[in-house]
């Protein structure tokens, strides 16, 4: 794979890595649970028919400033101002994985106008009393892969340091995902947006990886019959929570299909 | 997570301190109307003690403020050593005096007339609390944010370091939330009770054995207060009665010249005799009793 072009935007003063790659029509991705500490084959398979925009999350990997949000309000702020310096927001399709998935929704819920269209791979937010999603914080690290991933290595992989990376700023950097993930949606992924889903006017797809242990399948359900746009769901063979890590190509051809 | 405990700190001591009401307008806690009652004593307040599990920003902060930094460990003086002998090394480094006074640390006792009596007195409470009541699984541990990342660097480096000389404590870190590595190189899995009196988790025996451990510990660690957990586990009522009354008639006493050099200034004061209220009521007989 060649390696993305790499730039930084800030946000809340803090630095945030925004990579790009491709040409064509621009999309938008904001990353799943974990973050991105390497670029992906999924975002190669999208990248062949687009421009693919990926910028970090606040706390994710390739960005700081986590701390400086006290609530959901602050959060949103900081998306579409990440977004917007990405240049996300004058109608390009934007896609979501889980946390990012979430995140997307709100700016399609806030501002309705700005997004054309959200390609959502289960998108946390929504919760269910009776059936919550799983808890991927409390968990031991041997069960982070299996729990993520239909192939617990596509995880490993993602996470493990790659040669000559600087061994004590690597694992604090996946701690510090953790950490801004829990920020936003601890302890149940219920951020209200189940209340804001009236609010999307646009199209959305909704992908779940048929394995996804994550977010139950009723939950794709919940979230379409809350939309105000026009909504479809599309279960992926062979896939887990981050189903962009365990089929990327089926993932991505959803994805353009629906483009 | 620090943020939200400077700001609570910074709002009790103003509670505390503040003789008339006052609003509060903070960052995570916002109230109108501050008035608490009953008020303090003690001026300006009453002594701040903290525990701590290890983090380089508790020792500094006690340093900087100058309150009394605890060790709360249930592992005893040889999982301590390291966190206390960095905590007495930030000391030197920001040039506060050695008052051992400064330092604070949890002791599990068990005192008897001899040793074999107290390894059969004490036997069952100590393997209760450490094999039944101290099991926390480790999906719990170390939630995220809750260790800092300045933490969490000394505690990386300081496995690299040790993993680097390869030596039989070597940890294998695969863990994605290091956490506070450097205490783990202690065995804490001890739940048999030899292995718990081995380890040093809990200290038995006679009380010139106890006086004698514990004037050892106060000395290579360099604390002051004492915390002392003379009831544990599935301890009863009446021995508890009778290992805190032998440690008070037959320990204490012979450690009261440690540190007799120093003064320490973060006792609590209580009220003195002359001005407490006349009251009518007798006087109330000793829980124990």
């Amino acid at each position: 794979m060649d390696a993305p072009a790499v730039s930084h935007v800030e946000v809340s003063g803090n630095p945030c890595r925004v990579w790009s790659k491709g040409s064509g029509r621009r999309i938008g991705f904001l990353a799943g649970f974990g973050g991105l500490p390497k670029w992906i084959p999924f975002l190669d398979a999208l990248a062949t028919e687009n421009e693919v925009v990926v910028p970090s999350i606040p706390g994710f990997p390739g960005a700081v400033g986590h701390t400086s949000f006290d609530s959901h309000i602050d959060w949103v702020l900081a998306i579409r101002d990440l977004l917007k310096q990405s240049g996300l927001l004058d109608g390009a399709p934007l896609i979501g994985s889980g946390p990012g998935g979430s995140l997307a929704a709100d700016m399609a819920a806030f501002w309705p106008g700005d997004i054309d269209r959200l390609a959502l791979i289960a998108p946390w937010g929504l919760s269910d009393g009776d059936a919550p999603m799983a808890d991927p914080w409390a968990r031991r690290p041997h069960e982070v892969g299996p729990l993520l991933c239909n192939v617990p290595e596509h995880w490993d992989e993602l996470k493990a340091s790659p040669e000559g990376a600087n061994s004590v700023e690597w694992p604090i950097e996946q701690a510090r995902a953790l950490e801004a993930s829990a920020r936003i949606f601890w302890p149940l992924g219920n951020t209200g947006l189940a209340k804001r889903l009236g609010h999307i006017a646009c199209p959305t797809l909704l992908i779940r990886g048929e394995g996804d242990q994550v977010i139950p399948a009723n939950y794709m359900e919940a979230f379409r019959a809350g939309t105000g746009g026009e909504t479809t769901i599309e279960a992926i063979a062979n896939a887990g929570h981050l189903a962009e890590l365990d089929q990327p190509q089926a993932v991505a051809d959803a994805i353009r299909a629906f483009i | 997570m620090r943020e939200r405990y400077a700001e609570a700190h910074d709002f009790i001591v103003r509670a505390w301190t503040e003789p008339e009401t006052f609003a509060f307008n903070g960052r995570f806690n916002q109230q109108r109307y501050v008035n608490i009652w009953p008020r303090p004593v003690q001026k300006p307040h009453p002594p701040i003690w903290v525990p701590g599990g290890g983090s380089v920003e508790t020792w500094r902060w006690c340093a900087e403020m100058d309150y009394v930094y605890c060790y709360l460990s249930y592992y005893g003086y040889k999982a301590a050593r390291a966190t206390m002998q960095g905590f007495w090394d930030e000391m030197d480094r920001l040039g506060k005096d050695r008052n051992p006074y400064r330092a604070g640390f949890l002791q599990f006792v068990g005192v008897a007339e001899n040793e074999a009596q107290a390894r059969e007195l004490y036997r069952e409470p100590a393997e209760y609390f450490y094999d039944r009541c101290l099991r926390v699984s480790a999906r719990y541990a170390n939630p995220p944010g809750y260790v800092t990342e300045a933490t969490q660097r000394a505690g990386v480096e300081s496995q690299i370091a040790t993993a680097a000389a390869g030596g039989p404590d070597s940890v294998d870190n695969t863990s994605a939330r290091p956490g506070i590595q450097k205490v783990n190189l202690i065995d804490k899995n001890a739940r048999q009770f030899d292995a718990i009196v081995e380890n040093g988790y809990v200290i038995i025996g006679s009380p010139d054995q106890v006086a004698e451990q514990l004037r050892e510990i106060a000395h290579e660690l360099r604390f002051g207060q004492l915390l002392m957990l003379l009831q544990f586990g599935n301890m009863g009522k009446d021995l508890a009665n009778y290992n805190t009354r032998l440690y008070a008639e037959k320990v204490m006493p012979q450690l009261a010249d440690v540190w007799s050099e120093w003064e320490n200034h973060w006792w609590p004061k209580p009220m003195s005799l002359p001005d407490r209220a006349a009251t009518k009521f007798p006087k109330p007989a000793l829980a124990a009793e």
